[in-house]
């Protein structure tokens, strides 16, 4: 079934033209890419935001701003994907917990620290009753909530849900991912080659969705498919090709991949099965982060709702693409793949 | 046509036993797992009664037969479940056609706060334990292990994670993305959880007495239990094994507070009359309800007066068994399936331990000794932090 | 008293997240839960004593009319300044 989108929200490290606005750190191990942080209070009344961590702040944002283009005020579910969930909160509770030797804590940092407060807080914020669910599962967190949403609007589909995702990055996690026995375990073969073009993210991206059409919408989403690949190594041919043979992936006339990969040499093999579609590495512009899919998916809405630069996407075809593959495979274990085309 | 969801096997750790056999005899010998703190090295130890599972990190490897490492206690209790429910069962399925999907609140986060408390001594600190710190490790190794490729996931709604695994796998099923799948969660007792309800100031110093005019909180408690769902077409080759059917279930937000529920009860009514009408059933069809009764004055005012409302004239017999297990958080919506499980397959409720007052705003009392009754349907809550609510029915099966 | 209602004031500012309020902008006699004054909730509330807690080393108990004590900034500074007697 198609999902059509008639809002989206993000918070992020904005288009590729815009890029240099984000927070770049190259004076670390391995650098790292910042959101461009908004004017919260154009979406959050500021009483309203004493309580909300930054991460929670940039989920609600995103999701008003998707609820707002959608004109709608109440959807019927919310559901989110965030693979970390709150670590500044996490983080503060756990330091004042050991500080002071278990006595002392503070109730609003732990509460705050929950991974569905984000969806909880966006429920609250829009007097949202309704459906209501969190992902934490790594590099699949943000497309289960996709999934999710297939299968609540599958039995409903006069309903409308807001989907997304939030990660963040903090100085602790930074402190952290960067140190070096850490990045021996990280799942990436940090060459000189990776370490050109690798950088850490975070971003939070909502997407409104109904299962019909309306007058709003202007692109849908016409697959979604994860698939658990701890054995295949090395090799995102055969994870595209298992995809086709045994998952039944539609990539028939795919034009544009958003690819969460890094090697130039797995990007040409890409294009080449598909027919010369341009492949771009999306993670340059976002940062490494297990809900980037969700950021090459507020891209591919972008570049179908005409609001993008096209000149990220290298030469070739000459007219704005009409089916957009987003292909990620985090470790390469967390494959997934979605399809979003015009409308 | 909705495929019909069974459920074929289970398995599960707790306070109260670490198998199903072992759960079993201690629910109907009516002896609570709850007692002091034996295993966590808190300054909290002689404050607050927890339903820890009597064995070290140490002791479970072992049972589990695998290597001596640094595993999370989350993801050992994850996989002692895991395994009884799955069985010799997953062998004769196609691991693309399987899925695993859990419910975890805590992650690893014994190790985490273990690696930030030798940080703050200045002591050496081994980084590599805090790649266990997020819930979907433990589902990653599971799947792992057990070879399950399909549809790997990991709900995080506090309270009703699991309950929510339970519903996503049965509409996983029944959207045929997959024909079977372990579905359930996990917790473990960490200081971080003993501390952080102990801030909110809703944990009971003595042994809990939930649904009570006179109760004081709630017991922290630990476990892991999954269910074996599998579709009808998948299970018709041996009905003999089915234990129950996936009926029905409903998931509301209350959308009112951060941590409490609105004393009306708006999202547990909401996620109730979900669960009876998406499992066509009418309020006086349901044979028993397992409460979420934590034993916090505010969430079993909430339950209890939305259950007046919903069942209002047929208010079906219920009783909370958290009284035997403690509050296990993100595993209590499986743990309290299994236990639902066993209840329709022995004909018989457990009761509610340490019940004496009826609460005033109520019309009756919950059980408080072993009960005989022939159950076809029955409604499990899970109302969790952040309004999180959700209600799911477990039918008989054939 | 007045250092420890200017110090009780900065503390709910900063325990609380009130990032947009200074110790000027908070009435010592207003409510400090329900509509007229800042709005607090429980978990506002369970602050609160932290702050007395943490900075005063004064346990409110069971035995104490917690609901009095934080009414207001005043209410709270009358009550620390009786217990340091």
């Amino acid at each position: 079934m198609n999902l059509y989108i008639s809002g989206i929200g993000a918070v992020n490290a904005g288009l590729p033209s815009e890029n240099e606005k984000a927070g770049g750190d190259q004076s670390r191990e391995v650098s790292v890419i910042r959101c461009v942080e908004p004017d919260y209070k154009k979406y959050i009344d500021p009483k309203f935001a004493r309580r909300l961590s930054r991460i929670i702040k940039m989920g609600l944002y995103a999701a008003q701003m998707a609820l707002s283009e959608a004109a709608v005020s109440v959807p019927d579910g919310i559901i989110t994907g965030t693979s970390l969930g709150c670590l500044a909160d996490t983080g503060k509770f756990l330091n004042s917990m050991i500080e002071e030797n278990e006595s002392l804590s503070s109730p609003s940092a732990f509460i705050q620290s929950t991974h569905n407060s984000i969806s909880s807080q966006i429920a609250i914020a829009t007097g949202c009753n309704g459906y209501n669910s969190t992902y934490t599962n790594r590099g699949f967190s943000f497309e289960s909530a996709l999934i999710d949403a297939m299968l609540q609007i599958g039995e409903n589909n006069k309903a409308g849900f807001l989907v997304g995702s939030s990660d963040e990055i903090t100085d602790e996690l930074l402190e952290i991912l960067t140190k070096p026995r850490f990045l021996e375990y990280s799942g990436y073969n940090f060459d000189n080659d990776l370490k050109q073009i690798f950088s850490y993210g975070e971003g939070a991206a909502y997407f409104y969705l109904t299962g019909e059409k309306t007058a709003g919408s202007y692109c849908k989403i016409t697959s979604v498919k994860t698939f658990f690949t701890p054995n295949a190594g090395d090799d995102l041919i055969k994870i595209l090709d298992d995809a086709v043979s045994f998952h039944e992936a539609d990539l028939h006339g795919v034009d544009l991949v958003l690819s969460g990969g890094y090697r130039r040499d797995e990007a040409l093999t890409l294009s080449a099965k598909l027919s010369g579609a341009e492949v771009v590495m999306y993670k340059k512009y976002c940062g490494e982060y297990l809900t980037s899919t969700s950021y090459a998916l507020w891209l591919s809405c972008m570049i179908l709702k005409h609001e993008v630069d096209e000149s990220f996407i290298d030469a070739g075809k000459a007219s704005t693409p009409g089916k957009i593959l987003i292909m990620n495979s985090y470790e390469n274990k967390y494959t997934s793949f979605v399809t979003v085309e015009h409308v | 046509m909705k495929q019909r969801v069974f459920v074929t096997g289970i398995g599960i750790v707790s306070a109260i036993g670490r198998t199903v056999d072992e759960t079993a005899d201690s629910l109907f010998s009516g002896n609570t797992g709850i007692s002091g703190m034996r295993y966590l090295d808190s300054s909290l130890k002689d404050l607050f009664p927890v339903g820890e599972v009597k064995y070290s990190n140490s002791d479970l490897s072992d049972l589990l037969s695998i290597p001596e490492a640094k595993y999370s206690r989350t993801f050992l209790l994850s996989l002692a479940a895991a395994r009884e429910a799955a069985g010799e069962r997953l062998s004769s399925y196609n691991p693309c056609r399987l899925g695993f999907v859990s419910g975890n609140t805590v992650g690893g986060m014994d190790l985490t706060e273990k690696y930030f408390q030798s940080m703050h001594s200045g002591q050496a600190a081994d980084v590599t334990g805090l790649l266990q710190h997020d819930c979907g490790y433990s589902a990653q190794k599971i799947a792992e292990g057990l070879n399950i490729s399909g549809y790997v996931t990991t709900v995080s709604t506090a309270c009703s994670s699991s309950t929510n695994s339970i519903m996503h796998a049965a509409m996983l099923i029944r959207s045929g993305i997959v024909d079977a799948a372990l579905a359930g969660g996990v917790d473990s007792l960490t200081k971080f959880t003993l501390n952080g309800f102990n801030s909110l100031k809703i944990l009971d110093s003595q042994l809990s007495s939930p649904f009570d005019e006179n109760r004081n909180g709630l017991n922290l408690g630990e476990g892991a239990a999954y269910l074996f769902l599998e579709s009808e077409k998948s299970a018709s080759g041996h009905m003999q094994d089915v234990l129950c059917e996936v009926k029905g279930f409903g998931n509301s937000c209350d959308a009112f507070h951060q941590t409490a529920m609105s004393e009306d009860g708006k999202g547990p009514k909401l996620a109730m009359r979900g669960a009876l009408k998406s499992a066509g059933l009418e309020a006086s069809e349901i044979d028993y309800i397992n409460l979420h009764g934590t034993g916090t004055s505010n969430n079993d005012l909430s339950e209890g007066i939305a259950i007046e409302d919903v069942f209002s004239g047929s208010i079906p017999i219920y009783s909370s068994t958290k009284s035997y297990t403690g509050h296990t958080l993100g595993a209590a919506g499986a743990v309290e399936a299994v236990i639902c499980t066993l209840s329709i397959k022995n004909g018989i409720i457990f009761p509610n331990i340490n019940f004496k007052t009826r609460m005033k705003e109520l019309s009756v009392d919950p059980v408080s000794s072993l009960l005989k009754k022939n159950i076809r349907n029955v409604m499990s809550n899970s109302f969790g932090f952040g309004g999180n609510n959700s209600s799911i029915i477990f039918s008989k099966g054939v | 008293m007045e250092d420890l209602i200017v110090k009780l004031k900065s503390e709910i500012i900063k325990q609380l997240n009130f990032e947009d309020l200074t110790v000027e902008d908070i009435d010592t006699d207003a409510p400090l839960f329900g509509p007229e004054g800042l709005g607090l909730d429980s978990i506002d509330a369970l602050e609160l004593i932290l702050i007395i807690e943490k900075n005063f080393r004064i346990k409110i108990t069971e035995a104490d009319d917690g609901k009095s004590i934080l009414r207001s900034v005043k209410t709270m500074a009358e009550f620390i300044e009786k217990k340091r007697k």
